[in-house]
């Protein structure tokens, strides 16, 4: 109840969900890098896949040589060559 | 870059976590804000940087995540002075180095002057040094501002001077006035113009004094063509005084040039062999070192010497002088000169009076070359056919009770 009502006051103000919701912010840029920011763990690291959790899903990356370039518990770098990201 | 840079300085290892959950110990490490990068996966082993401080803080974190963690490598300066912590003239050579710069840093290396156009670099810098201000002195010791007012005071075309100080350079910037800060003053001795050579003259235009000759004349060598004393006659023409004034005017007349030169009958040739021979010269002081092989006996060769002056930066020569020699052997012979080659020597000699003279203003008109020859002399002769201007000022003696009056004169004009 208290969650539909901060989302409904997030969509008539116009603020961004990340900052409000806690939702997760991937941005990606080209194929090979990745950023992610508000998540809150990661379930499973190798390199090929990565599967992160976020506050309302998980968020899966599929790739070759993927590497962490930097953990912190803010944001990650994840670089290598990424094939897909689905949500779960 | 920079955080790159920091972690450099304060050292780092790279670890290598395995055991049951490595995705848990990054978890956390995120929530205790340790931060780990580079973070990658090689078959079930993952490596991972992390700074050295850290380090020492993750110990409960793998044992809580049953990880085992191991140091594969360490980087940084820590590590890098634990490495070469016995090499103590290294680290005495490296203070040297820094405390030799900091020293060096302190003193005066290159004066650069820049906007000068009209003071020589060579003047200003002479300048500079009777004011105290020269290469290698103390930085701290230059006064700017004194420099600034005693170079306009002593160069009056300079308009605008920043002096400063930037590393070890002195910038001096220089703006120069443009336009002619004087008239240049009227030339008024007494005087007439006399011919400067023989000729026919062929116009006149007299701005000031007494023509004595008109267009046509043949005149010699000094004699007078304008003259300077004006005599002021009465009704009856007599002569009552005379004024005096500055001729002036241009004196055009046709001239003649007439040069000549003897060649000798057998022109030297010299051929090279194409041996070469090099070698190195060094000058310090007075002190000079050459590396040349010696020559062989019973042969000539043309030696080359490339030179030039050691400098620091862009003014600041030192004494010291290197070079390259080349030497090249030659054979030398005697012929007679051909046809050919005295039309060549004429020419060449033909080209040289032109050059000559119309440096001199002189305009050619004609030009006659005749190459005589016989038996004991070959003669090369350039007749050449001008015009010029002749017209020379010559100052002549004025009379104390005329020059009196011609004084009184040109006042009231």
């Amino acid at each position: 109840m208290f969650e539909q009502s901060v989302e409904r006051m997030t969509e008539a103000a116009k603020l961004p969900r990340d900052v409000m919701l806690g939702e997760v912010l991937i941005s990606f840029s080209g194929r090979s890098c990745v950023v992610v920011e508000n998540y809150r763990s990661i379930l499973f690291y190798s390199d090929t896949l990565i599967r992160i959790q976020a506050k309302n899903c998980r968020v899966v990356f599929k790739g070759n040589r993927l590497v962490i370039e930097y953990y912190t518990s803010e944001e990650m770098k994840i670089c290598g060559l990424i094939q897909s990201m689905e949500f779960e | 870059m920079s955080g790159r840079l920091n972690h450099y300085i304060k050292g780092y290892l790279k670890i290598q976590i395995t055991g049951y959950g490595p995705e848990r110990f990054l978890n956390l490490c995120g929530t205790k804000g340790i931060e780990l990068w580079e973070i990658n996966d090689t078959g079930g082993i993952i490596y991972s940087c992390i700074s050295l401080k850290n380090f020492w803080e993750i110990r409960p974190m793998a044992r809580k995540a049953r990880v085992k963690i191991r140091v594969v490598s360490r980087y940084g300066f820590p590590f890098f002075l634990h490495r070469n912590r016995k090499r103590k003239l290294f680290a005495a050579g490296l203070l040297c180095f820094f405390i030799s710069l900091y020293i060096l840093s302190l003193f005066i290396w290159d004066i650069h002057f820049e906007g000068n156009s009209q003071y020589s670099y060579e003047v200003l810098l002479k300048y500079c040094m009777t004011q105290d201000v020269h290469y290698g002195m103390k930085k701290s010791q230059v006064d700017c501002q004194a420099l600034e007012e005693g170079l306009r005071s002593a160069f009056p075309e300079i308009t605008w001077v920043s002096a400063q100080v930037s590393g070890t350079r002195l910038m001096i910037k220089i703006k120069e006035n443009q336009a002619i800060s004087r008239i240049p003053e009227k030339e008024e001795t007494p005087g007439d113009l006399v011919a400067s050579r023989d000729g026919v003259i062929t116009s006149m235009i007299v701005r000031r004094g007494m023509p004595l000759v008109s267009v046509g004349d043949e005149v010699k060598q000094g004699q007078i063509l304008v003259s300077g004393a004006l005599p002021v006659t009465d009704d009856g023409g007599q002569v009552i005084k005379t004024n005096y004034v500055h001729s002036d005017g241009d004196i055009i007349a046709s001239t003649s040039y007439e040069f000549s030169r003897n060649l000798p009958l057998f022109a030297q040739t010299e051929v090279k062999t194409g041996r070469i021979r090099k070698g190195m010269y060094v000058q310090a002081g007075s002190h000079s070192f050459f590396f040349l092989l010696p020559r062989p006996e019973g042969t000539s060769w043309n030696v080359l010497t490339e030179e030039k002056q050691l400098h620091l930066f862009e003014n600041f020569y030192l004494p010291v002088y290197w070079g390259n020699i080349r030497a090249e052997e030659f054979i030398s012979y005697e012929h007679p000169y051909t046809d050919e080659e005295k039309k060549e020597a004429a020419e060449k000699f033909s080209s040289e009076i032109w050059k000559n003279l119309r440096g001199k203003g002189v305009q050619i008109l004609k030009n006659h070359v005749k190459i005589l020859d016989n038996e004991s002399l070959c003669q090369i002769t350039v007749e050449i056919q001008a015009e010029e201007s002749i017209g020379s000022f010559q100052a002549v003696q004025v009379p104390t009770e005329e020059l009196k009056e011609t004084n009184n004169l040109n006042e009231r004009n």
